[in-house]
C-alpha cells in the first residue's frame, strides 16, 4: 500500500497525479433553515396570520406578559401559542389556562427553535385566518438570534434587574429584533437601571429598534404593547 | 450551543455537494464566516469535528476565513469596514452606523477527490 495516503497503488509503482479538485460551493449554511421559514411566512401572509418571535433571557417575564397580553387580545382576536422550552410543558400549561390553544415544544439539549419545529407544530395547530401566533423562543439571548422562523417581527424581552447594557453584551439579539419590551419597570426603584442608556445602548447596536417600557406584574405599559401588535396586525 | 446545529447543516450541504459532484474524499471544508456573524469559529470546528464521523468528510480538515462588516455612517455617510456591531465610524465617531454586510455565514468551496 502507497504510504503517502494509502491508495493502494504500489509505492514502487508510479504514483497517480494528485486527484483532488476544487468543488465551488457558495452556500447559505442557514438556507435550509432559510427556506423552510420563508414558506412558513407566505403561509401566514396567505392566512393573514401575524406571528411574532419573543426572545430573551430566562426570567424576563416573556411568559408573564404572554399571559396579560392574551389576556387584552383574546376577545377580539384568535390567538395561539408556540412555547420552547428545553424541558417541561409548565409554560404551555400556564398559556392554556388563559383559554387559548398552546403547543409546547421541548428541545431537549437544544438552545434555540428552528423553522422545521414550528412547520411541524402549525401541522398540529389549527390556525384560523387573522390569527395571532406567539412564539414564545427558549429563554437565551444568544442562539435564537440567528434562527428565522418565519415570524414577522423578533421581539426581545429585557427585564430591568438584568442591568440596562444587556443591548452590548448580547448585540446579535438586539440587532436581530424590530421592539425591545423593556419589562419590571414596577422594580425600577429597587434595582440600578438608567432607562435612556439602556434605549441608547440598544440604538447602538441597531439605530432601527423600538423601545417600549412596561410591566406584565402591574400592566402599567402593556396596553401601549397590545396597540403595537394591532397597529402590525396584516 | 448553535454552533452544533451549524455544523450538522454544514455536514449536510458537504454530503450533498460532494455526492452531487462525484467525490469520493472530502479533504478540506472552506467557510466564510462574517465578522458580525453570530458564530464562534474554535466552537464551530470543534462541533464539526464530531459530526464529520462516518461521513464522506471524516477526514476532513474545516478552514474558516473570515469576512469583514460593512456599514453605512449616516452622519458622514461613509461606507466602512466593522468588526463588531458597538464600533463607533472609523471616520467621524459617529454611533448607531446601518449594517450592510457581514453576517453570512457561507460554504466558499470543497477540496474533494
Amino acid at each position: 500500500m502507497c504510504m503517502t495516503c494509502g491508495c493502494g497503488v504500489d509505492q514502487d509503482a508510479e504514483h497517480p497525479a494528485d486527484q483532488s479538485r476544487t468543488v465551488k460551493v457558495e452556500e447559505d449554511l442557514l438556507a435550509a433553515n432559510n427556506k423552510q421559514a420563508e414558506h412558513i411566512r407566505q403561509h401566514f401572509a396567505a392566512k393573514k396570520i401575524l406571528a411574532l418571535n419573543l426572545v430573551s433571557s430566562p426570567g424576563a417575564g416573556k411568559t408573564s406578559l404572554l399571559v396579560k397580553t392574551i389576556a387584552a387580545l383574546k376577545a377580539e382576536h384568535s390567538i395561539v401559542v408556540i412555547e420552547g422550552d428545553q424541558q417541561t410543558s409548565r409554560d404551555a400549561d400556564r398559556i392554556r389556562e388563559t383559554g387559548v390553544n398552546a403547543l409546547q415544544i421541548n428541545t431537549g439539549k437544544g438552545c434555540h427553535l428552528e423553522a422545521h419545529s414550528i412547520h411541524h407544530a402549525l401541522h398540529d395547530l389549527e390556525l384560523k385566518e387573522r390569527s395571532i401566533l406567539f412564539i414564545e423562543n427558549v429563554g437565551n439571548l444568544v442562539c435564537p438570534a440567528m434562527f428565522d422562523l418565519g415570524e414577522a417581527h423578533k421581539v426581545v424581552i429585557l427585564s430591568t434587574p438584568e442591568g440596562c447594557d444587556k443591548p452590548l453584551k448580547y448585540p446579535h439579539m438586539f440587532d436581530a429584533a424590530d421592539l425591545m419590551l423593556i419589562n419590571k419597570v414596577d422594580l425600577l426603584p429597587y434595582v440600578d437601571f438608567n432607562m435612556e442608556d439602556c434605549i441608547d445602548n440598544a440604538k447602538r447596536v441597531n439605530p432601527k429598534i423600538d423601545a417600549l417600557p412596561l410591566s406584565a406584574k402591574t400592566g402599567e405599559g402593556v396596553s401601549i404593547w397590545v396597540d403595537w401588535i394591532k397597529r402590525k396586525l396584516p | 450551543m448553535h454552533e452544533l446545529s451549524l455544523a450538522v447543516n454544514l455536514i449536510e450541504i458537504v454530503e450533498d455537494q460532494a455526492a452531487a459532484h462525484g467525490a469520493t474524499r472530502v479533504r478540506e471544508v472552506v467557510l466564510v464566516v462574517g465578522r458580525l456573524s453570530c458564530v464562534e469559529g474554535d466552537a464551530l470546528k470543534i462541533c464539526f469535528e464530531s459530526v464529520r464521523k462516518n461521513t464522506i468528510a471524516e477526514s476532513a480538515t474545516l478552514k474558516i476565513e473570515y469576512s469583514p462588516g460593512r456599514a453605512q455612517c449616516p452622519e458622514c455617510v461613509k461606507e466602512v469596514a466593522i468588526d463588531d456591531y458597538l464600533s463607533p465610524c472609523p471616520e467621524c465617531g459617529h454611533y448607531q452606523l446601518e449594517i450592510l454586510s457581514g453576517r453570512e455565514i457561507r460554504v466558499r468551496e470543497l477540496e474533494v477527490d
